[in-house]
């Protein structure tokens, strides 16, 4: 193979360039504006940023000559730095995703970023900027190889390059993605930019009230149509070729019109599988599906969006990938008990009532302004909407006890339906409100070490039966002892148990006096 | 089901009412700087009234706190308004520490604090021990994480 990969690599050589042209642009950017705000000469600028090029160059021919990392199995080994020095190991087995990016320029000159991420920790454990394409397919490959390796030795067959097709989005299922994306990044842009380009506006050019009015409206519908054609454009460029396979134990997800994004997942490290759609979803039979794995910390989740997802398909395709990536039985869920549906409607009704009695004060303490043509009870009759509203929150609460797996519900909006294996299960907790307790319910939660928890809601079942919430937190825990003891189970956990976790528990424990654990 | 010792329960209280003794005293220091009205007086009854809710506040507390070791879990029961249940695999168990504040070591407390991979993991500290007990607890832990861990990983 061209592409070996194994001790000694370096980075390619083009990094050198693309790396000091890169930053040489982000400084010079904001630099040379600030030359010429505190008034140097043109000639000093100019000699100023050529020296800032040069010195940015000499600064990643150094990075370069100390960047070498090695696949020396059990481990991932880098050794990198330029002033102070640094050396990481990562062990294979901890490696939960394997990212490969590519913008349109490195496209054009070969190059790819490739990450490795390990469950936990702030930022990606390693980041290579910049390797060639098919040295950054040939490293995945074989970090994959040689984990599941690891993990049975002696059974893997060599990696192949081409897995089994999972998932391909549909023309049409692009189509519609587009159609329903909106990009808020525009309104954002005026309102930053509307500060500075108001005053150079010729109001007086603008007729009085209806054509003014009009022209107003204008405006706003072509912003809006902006933010439509921009959200699509972006949909379009960021999703198109979705392609998820399958290569022996992870699953490879490929999209991206103009840059590429190339990631696998270890299928026995997904936490969770979450349907989610909405009531236009709904009508149309679509849905999303999340797969979350405990690789990436919450800041990642939320700055980059969550790689592993479907971003929409017909029901029917994602529930038949979902049953190939997890044995699940078809979904029928126990309802919520009828009070809760009651509680929600005098919820509801409650926050009409707040709403009034809040206007209400407002009156009568400054006078609600006439030309508002508000009075203090015209929300009242929303109070009317509480029964329906009530029974549509409570129509959409769910939960289910599978064989292998807890499933639940909620949301009307924007509805999940989470799908947790009992042995992803970190913890079981019931919480009963003040409010909850008056009524006899309780939340269910089965909480995992899925990353995004943070900003997504955790698989919980909502205000079922107190009783019932005490007995299936027994069951949850007994099943997931259950499904740990298990064969099938045990093998599939079989690279991680008794070799490295009882060293690292006897490493973190055995620290003198037991004080020495630092806060995390 | 093990309660904590009573002590811990002083141990809030004593923190809630220097809390409401620096309310009361802002209160009074800003009423009688600002308002034509008497500070000392406004800034009593505010303490009062923090010192009494917080106070019934802890009692309550220390009363619907408890936990057990189970077979294969640790149980954990508490909360006054929101009443929270947790069950914690051993198998789960990342790591266990002790603690020991300064006004723990005062009144001769301890904590112990188990943490999991769940997103809310680090919620699980017992407080309220005795320094014997935690460590106990700490290397009851600590064997039966070791132990459950050979039935399955951490994450």
């Amino acid at each position: 193979m061209r592409f070996s990969v194994g001790v000694g690599m370096k980075l390619h050589p083009f990094s050198i360039p693309y790396r000091s042209l890169e930053r040489w642009f982000v400084l010079s950017a904001g630099g040379v504006p600030l030359g010429f705000f505190i008034g140097l000469h043109g000639f000093a600028i100019v000699a100023l940023v050529v020296l800032l090029l040069v010195a940015l160059f000499a600064w990643e021919v150094a990075y370069y000559r100390r960047f070498v990392y090695d696949l020396a199995p059990p481990v991932f080994k880098i050794k990198s730095g330029v002033i102070s020095r640094r050396e990481r190991e990562i062990p294979l087995r901890r490696i939960q995703n394997v990212d490969i990016n590519r913008n349109l320029v490195q496209r054009f000159l070969g190059l790819a970023v490739v990450r490795l991420e390990t469950a936990g920790g702030e930022i990606s454990e390693a980041h290579l900027r910049f390797v060639a394409f098919p040295h950054a397919k040939a490293l995945q490959r074989e970090i994959r190889h040689l984990k599941q390796e690891g993990e049975h030795p002696g059974e893997v067959p060599q990696p192949q390059r081409s897995g089994e097709v999972l998932f391909e989005l549909e023309p049409i299922e692009l189509l519609v993605l587009c159609l329903a994306s909106f990009d808020a990044r525009i309104l954002g842009l005026i309102a930053f930019a509307l500060p500075f380009v108001a005053p150079g506006v010729p109001w007086e050019w603008i007729p009085p009230a209806p054509m003014g009015a009009l022209i107003v409206a204008i405006v706003a519908v072509l912003i809006v149509l902006a933010s439509w054609v921009t959200g699509a454009f972006v949909t379009y460029i960021t999703y198109h070729g979705f392609r998820l396979s399958r290569h022996g134990e992870d699953l490879q997800i490929e999209r991206g019109l103009l840059s590429r994004y190339d990631g696998s997942v270890p299928i026995d490290k997904i936490q969770t599988l979450t349907l989610q759609d909405n009531p236009l979803k709904r009508v149309l039979g679509y849905a999303t599906l999340k797969i979350e794995t405990a690789g990436y910390s919450p800041q990642q989740a939320a700055s980059e969006g969550v790689q592993s997802a479907v971003p929409l398909a017909r029901l029917d395709r994602v529930m038949r990938l979902v049953g190939t990536l997890d044995d699940i039985e078809p979904i029928t869920l126990e309802q919520a008990p009828r009070r809760a549906r009651t509680r929600y409607m005098i919820r509801y009704a409650l926050a009409v009532l707040a709403l009034v009695g809040a206007l209400l004060v407002v009156d009568l303490a400054y006078g609600i302004p006439e030309a508002t043509g508000v009075t203090w009870y015209h929300p009242a009759p929303l109070a009317l909407l509480a029964p329906l509203a009530g029974h549509v929150r409570w129509k959409h609460l769910g939960y289910a006890m599978q064989e292998n797996h807890v499933i639940t519900r909620s949301g009307y909006w924007s509805r999940h339906t989470k799908i947790v294996p009992y042995y992803r299960i970190q913890n079981a907790i019931t919480t009963e409100t003040i409010l909850q307790r008056r009524w006899d319910l309780a939340n269910l939660t089965a909480d995992t070490a899925g990353s995004l928890s943070l900003h997504a809601r955790s698989a919980s079942a909502l205000d079922i039966d107190a009783q019932t919430a005490q007995t299936v937190r027994e069951t949850i825990h007994d099943r997931l002892q259950a499904a740990l003891s298990s064969e099938e189970v045990k093998d599939l956990l079989a690279g991680e148990i008794g070799r490295s976790v009882l060293d690292e528990m006897d490493e973190t424990t055995s620290s003198p006096g037991g004080d020495a654990h630092t806060d995390p | 089901m093990e309660t904590l010792n009573p002590r811990i329960r002083s141990v809030w209280i004593l923190k809630s009412t220097v809390f409401a003794a620096i309310l009361g005293i802002i209160v009074a220091v800003l009423v009688d700087a600002f308002l034509p009205l008497q500070g000392g007086v406004l800034g009593g009854v505010v303490f009062a009234f923090l010192f009494l809710a917080l106070g019934t506040y802890q009692v309550f507390r220390y009363r619907a706190w408890g936990f057990e070791i189970r077979e294969d879990c640790v149980y954990l029961e508490r909360g006054v308004f929101t009443r929270v249940k947790t069950l914690m695999p051993f198998v789960r168990i990342q790591h266990v520490d002790t603690r020991r504040s300064p006004l723990d070591r005062v009144f001769g407390l301890a904590s112990v604090v188990v943490y999991t991979a769940g997103s809310r993991g680090a919620d699980a500290m017992i407080p309220g021990l005795l320094p014997d007990r935690a460590t106990g607890l700490r290397e009851t832990l600590k064997g039966l994480a070791v132990e459950g861990r050979a039935k399955g990983d951490a994450v």
